[in-house]
């Protein structure tokens, strides 16, 4: 998956920024846009990682599981 | 910073108690019943440490108060005193509250005096960084956003340091909400122009300088652990779960750590007994028993299983933090480990990009409320609401994958510690970073200082890490280092 256009990436951030409750003016997505772009190529490196099926993502992040 | 100036240290005040006792007699009565040495590392004198009692370790000036030949008043009095003098040159402190300090200091004297001794931190003055709620004590997170927020109430690891007879002295200097490895308006004791690195400078800082023994940090992406190396002091980022996260204001809730910073191993392992533990108000601490870390001190290295990162992760590292961790490396394998290079698992190279993901989301989660509010009082750190706002934008399924690459990293970081006693590594390395990794696998990092740097004059360390809550080994291995050098008993010329 490529990372869409500037142009596609700021309209993308002006509608989800309002689905989610903190709108962003046009002024704001110039600012936020690079570090988003910078989130979404993180994205698609761990998109890249081969993950076995049973690898469950560790919503109750404790160590102490390994303990008992 | 806030404070009330200090009034002038009372060197001659006159504390009796009910039987006649004054602070003299304190101190003298203690003397006939002198036991063992004082000084277990022989790092200063007598006449020294009664002259200036901030030069002491916590274990020293622990075994002197528990011996009656330091007051936790006189202790206190030098401390605020050095305080005063140096706040203006290091900036350590944003909050110091030197009136609730004298009056617990001589509480402290006072229960001592009675018979009701609390254990080796008794008198001990300490700091925190200035994301941990203190009961009627300002804390900012350094940004305006919080405002005046005076907490009701103790954040966990306070109460236990008070709960032990510890003494607050004030709350420590970070950037704002946590957020980047500077400190601004604290400045590196080694060499005031450099940075104490961040975000737990003003704990590095006012541990180096000797304005504190105690204090404690916080950790996601490296924040006790690189101003431990920048300011050349030991600090602990335990194991995830072993020390309470509740009443500190968050990063990250999966990725936060709390930790010591202190001058010695020995002193962060008293601390680290005091501050670990379960806490039903922090679900994510592990039931899992509390060892006395000091009993690890005593134990030998030899046959220690060792690993170091092997060259084509660590070979394009500042050459002379090189060198010092190579030394370092030599006093332990002179010491009777096995020292043997290792690489990587597979997942470490993707660990970056999920420790920044699962971090920025969690935190997005966290100021949302602030950012809704009054998104202006974010203009201080612009950084942070852009990085922030970016974060908002991520999906469920973004943030769920990052999770499971976490899984997958710790499953290999258990299978590559179960055949070590100690992963060591260089405080700084390149080409591959460790720090964001293995705040992502939780495991424990002790940090050491191992050297000074040539060019800059600034500390170097490094990392000693262990498996899942396996502390006291790293306490173990940084004894037995600090024991055969001396980098820890430098004092920067301030």
């Amino acid at each position: 998956m490529s990372i869409p256009s500037d142009d596609d990436l700021r309209q993308m951030m002006r509608v989800l920024s309002e689905v989610v409750g903190i709108p962003l003016s046009a002024e704001r997505i110039e600012v936020v846009l690079p570090e988003y772009k910078n989130l979404l190529q993180r994205v698609e490196n761990l998109n890249q990682v081969e993950i076995p099926v049973e690898i469950e993502s560790d919503l109750v992040f404790d160590l102490s599981r390994a303990q008992s | 910073m806030n404070a009330v100036p200090p009034p002038p240290p009372t060197e001659n005040s006159k504390f009796e108690n009910s039987n006649g006792l004054t602070r003299r007699s304190f101190l003298k009565g203690a003397a006939a019943s002198a036991a063992a040495p004082l000084f277990a590392h022989g790092l200063a004198s007598m006449a020294s440490a009664q002259s200036d009692p901030t030069l002491l370790t916590i274990a020293e000036a622990g075994r002197l108060i528990a011996s009656r030949r330091l007051s936790p008043v006189e202790l206190m009095d030098a401390t605020l005193a050095r305080i005063d003098r140096l706040q203006p040159i290091v900036g350590a402190f944003i909050t110091v509250v030197p009136e609730a300090a004298r009056e617990d200091a001589l509480a402290a004297e006072r229960e001592i005096m009675r018979g009701a001794y609390r254990g080796p931190l008794h008198g001990i003055p300490f700091g925190v960084k200035d994301t941990h709620y203190t009961q009627g004590v300002l804390t900012t997170a350094s940004s305006p956003v919080l405002g005046d927020f005076y907490p009701e109430w103790d954040a966990t690891v306070v109460a236990r340091l008070k709960a032990a007879g510890s003494i607050l002295v004030g709350k420590l200097n970070l950037p704002e909400w946590s957020f980047g490895g500077e400190t601004p308006g604290t400045h590196n004791p080694w060499n005031l122009s450099r940075s104490p690195a961040g975000s737990s400078g003003g704990s590095g800082a006012a541990v180096a300088s000797r304005q504190l023994a105690a204090s404690t940090g916080g950790d996601t992406s490296g924040s006790i652990r690189g101003p431990s190396t920048a300011n050349g002091v030991v600090g602990m980022m335990p194991t995830y779960g072993r020390v309470s996260r509740y009443g500190v204001v968050a990063i990250s809730w999966s990725l936060d750590h709390v930790g010591p910073m202190t001058r010695t191993v020995e002193d962060n392992a008293l601390m680290l007994r005091v501050m670990a533990g379960y806490d039903p108000n922090d679900l994510s601490t592990a039931k899992v028993p509390v060892p006395d870390y000091t009993r690890a001190l005593t134990r030998t290295v030899r046959g220690l299983r060792i690993a170091i990162p092997n060259d084509s992760l660590i070979g394009r590292s500042n050459p002379e933090a090189l060198a010092a961790f190579r030394e370092a490396i030599g006093v332990i394998e002179g010491l009777g480990a096995n020292v043997r290079e290792i690489d990587m698992p597979p997942t470490f190279r993707f660990g970056d990009d999920a420790q920044r993901i699962i971090r920025i989301s969690e935190a997005a989660a966290y100021h949302r409320p602030f950012l809704i509010a009054d998104p202006a009082k974010y203009e201080p750190s612009p950084r942070v609401r852009r990085d922030v706002e970016a974060a908002s934008l991520l999906t469920a399924p973004q943030y769920l994958r990052a999770l499971q690459v976490r899984a997958l990293w710790v499953r290999e970081s258990r299978e590559l510690m179960a055949d070590l006693d100690a992963l060591i590594i260089p405080g700084s390395t390149s080409p591959a970073s460790f720090q964001t990794p293995f705040s992502l696998n939780g495991l424990p990092w002790l940090n050491v200082p191992i050297g000074f740097s040539e060019t800059t004059g600034l500390p170097l360390g490094m990392g000693i890490v262990g498996a899942a809550f396996a502390e006291e080994v790293l306490y173990t291995i940084g004894q037995a280092y600090q024991q055969a050098t001396d980098w820890h008993t430098r004092v920067p010329a301030l």
